[in-house]
């Protein structure tokens, strides 16, 4: 790419801060801007004319546990990087680990993979009720919550952890629960003990996600994790308003 | 409306360490930035992530604002969008299109439905210049460039929904970004 061409120039940055400038091209485009006074004044001047569209997008208030997360990274845990935060729960301890530890580890990783596996034998056939995934080995530190959570009648699962020690609870989502994504969700929610349903937030529709678990929410001695579907973004008002899809019991791993 | 003076005060405290200041700023800002990141990212699990980023990085980088940079909103309004657009190419590598058989458009300040974004983007006010330049686009330029604006769709996106050859769109979105510098001028 021939970048002194001041016409190539313009394009690039138009389209770099449009969006439609992608992977390699973007990045090298990042390093040129950082290194170029004229390019970056072109970017400057597309971002300031393209920031008129802005005032289209609709305010939309985020939930709290994001500002809970804000301020453990920024604030009290400050020495802990973003990175080693989302650090996968098994990740710490694979050096030395007991076999079943890594054994749990592999699941929890490889377990988009196995899902997958298990679904592809699955298809066609009845599908079973709720299981509970269990490691049968003690240990001295707190493990997570597990549960598996299957839908009757439905192509998709979702393998849920709770850490609520490490405040994280890990998702991963095999098949596809057929919502319409544009305006439905489908929400995770804890039983505390009084029975009141706890958000723990949105199901990923695929793959893995890390969701922080939610400031003030606790695991009962015997939870029962539930999800139901909701309006695109998640319950308006903190408690299921959709019909509950399922409810599960979740079993520390002890 | 948000207060731009205010802001610049609070993002001023912000860069001296003033978390009390940045608390204040998330409160006024950050609906802004997460509808922001709803619209384009589509999903609350990954725009709660870039929103946190965001902050995260506001926090850090706050002392980098200057009011040459434009108005508070704005500037973080343009973090949020570059992240958002990092993040979905991390996220949704391949083509996924959202389904939107019943019309129904998430995160858009008219909820009227039955009106598509385009059209939305044209309606109202304060967009000026800009507005008046997009006007004067083909019709397929302004879409494409509306569509990658708030959408973040890739050209291979655009394509697909445009239901056009990936040529044709890389064009309409170039011819449309040269015609609007034209209009727009310096």
């Amino acid at each position: 790419m021939k970048y002194q061409d001041a016409t190539v120039k313009r394009m690039l940055a138009a389209e770099y801060v449009l969006g439609t400038l992608h992977g390699r091209a973007r990045r090298r485009f990042e390093r040129l801007a950082r290194e170029r006074a004229d390019v970056q004044a072109e970017v400057r001047y597309w971002e300031d004319r393209l920031a008129r569209l802005q005032h289209r997008f609709k305010p939309v208030t985020p939930r709290a546990v994001v500002w809970a997360a804000i301020e453990r990274e920024i604030g009290v845990d400050k020495v802990v990087s973003l990175d080693s935060w989302r650090a996968p729960a098994a990740e710490a301890s694979t050096a030395r680990s007991p076999r079943w530890l890594q054994a749990w580890a592999g699941m929890a990783t490889a377990a988009s993979v196995v899902l997958s596996f298990a679904l592809y034998r699955e298809v066609n056939r009845p599908l079973p009720p709720p299981q509970l995934v269990r490691v049968e080995v003690p240990v001295a530190q707190p493990l997570p919550y597990v549960a598996m959570l299957h839908p009757q009648g439905v192509d998709a699962e979702w393998l849920v952890t709770v850490s609520p020690e490490r405040k994280l609870i890990r998702v991963s989502a095999s098949g596809k629960y057929p919502i319409n994504r544009s305006s439905e969700c489908l929400e995770l929610w804890v039983l505390g003990e009084d029975g009141k349903p706890r958000s723990l937030g949105v199901l990923p529709n695929d793959g893995s996600s890390d969701l922080p678990m939610p400031r003030g929410v606790s695991m009962p001695k015997d939870p029962t994790l539930a999800v139901s579907k909701e309006p695109i973004g998640g319950s308006p008002t903190g408690a299921p308003t959709g019909p509950v899809i399922l409810a599960t019991p979740a079993q520390r791993v002890s | 409306m948000v207060d731009a003076q205010q802001l610049v005060r609070l993002l001023q405290a912000t860069a001296g360490g003033d978390q009390k200041a940045f608390a204040e700023l998330y409160t006024a800002s950050s609906s802004h930035l997460f509808g922001l990141l709803l619209r384009i990212l589509k999903r609350r699990d990954w725009a709660e992530e870039a929103l946190q980023d965001c902050y995260v990085k506001i926090w850090q980088k706050a002392d980098t604002y200057a009011p040459d940079k434009g108005a508070p909103l704005t500037w973080m309004m343009t973090v949020a969008r570059y992240r958002a657009l990092d993040l979905l190419r991390v996220k949704r590598p391949e083509v996924e299109m959202p389904e939107d058989e019943d019309g129904v458009e998430i995160g858009f300040a008219d909820e009227s439905s039955g009106i598509d974004p385009e059209a939305r983007a044209m309606e109202g006010e304060g967009l000026g210049r800009l507005e008046g330049c997009l006007e004067g686009l083909q019709e397929e330029q302004r879409k494409s460039v509306l569509l990658a604006y708030y959408e973040g769709y890739t050209h291979q996106e655009l394509a697909s929904v445009l239901d056009a050859p990936l040529g044709t769109v890389k064009s309409w979105v170039r011819r449309g970004l040269q015609r609007l510098r034209e209009c727009l001028g310096e």
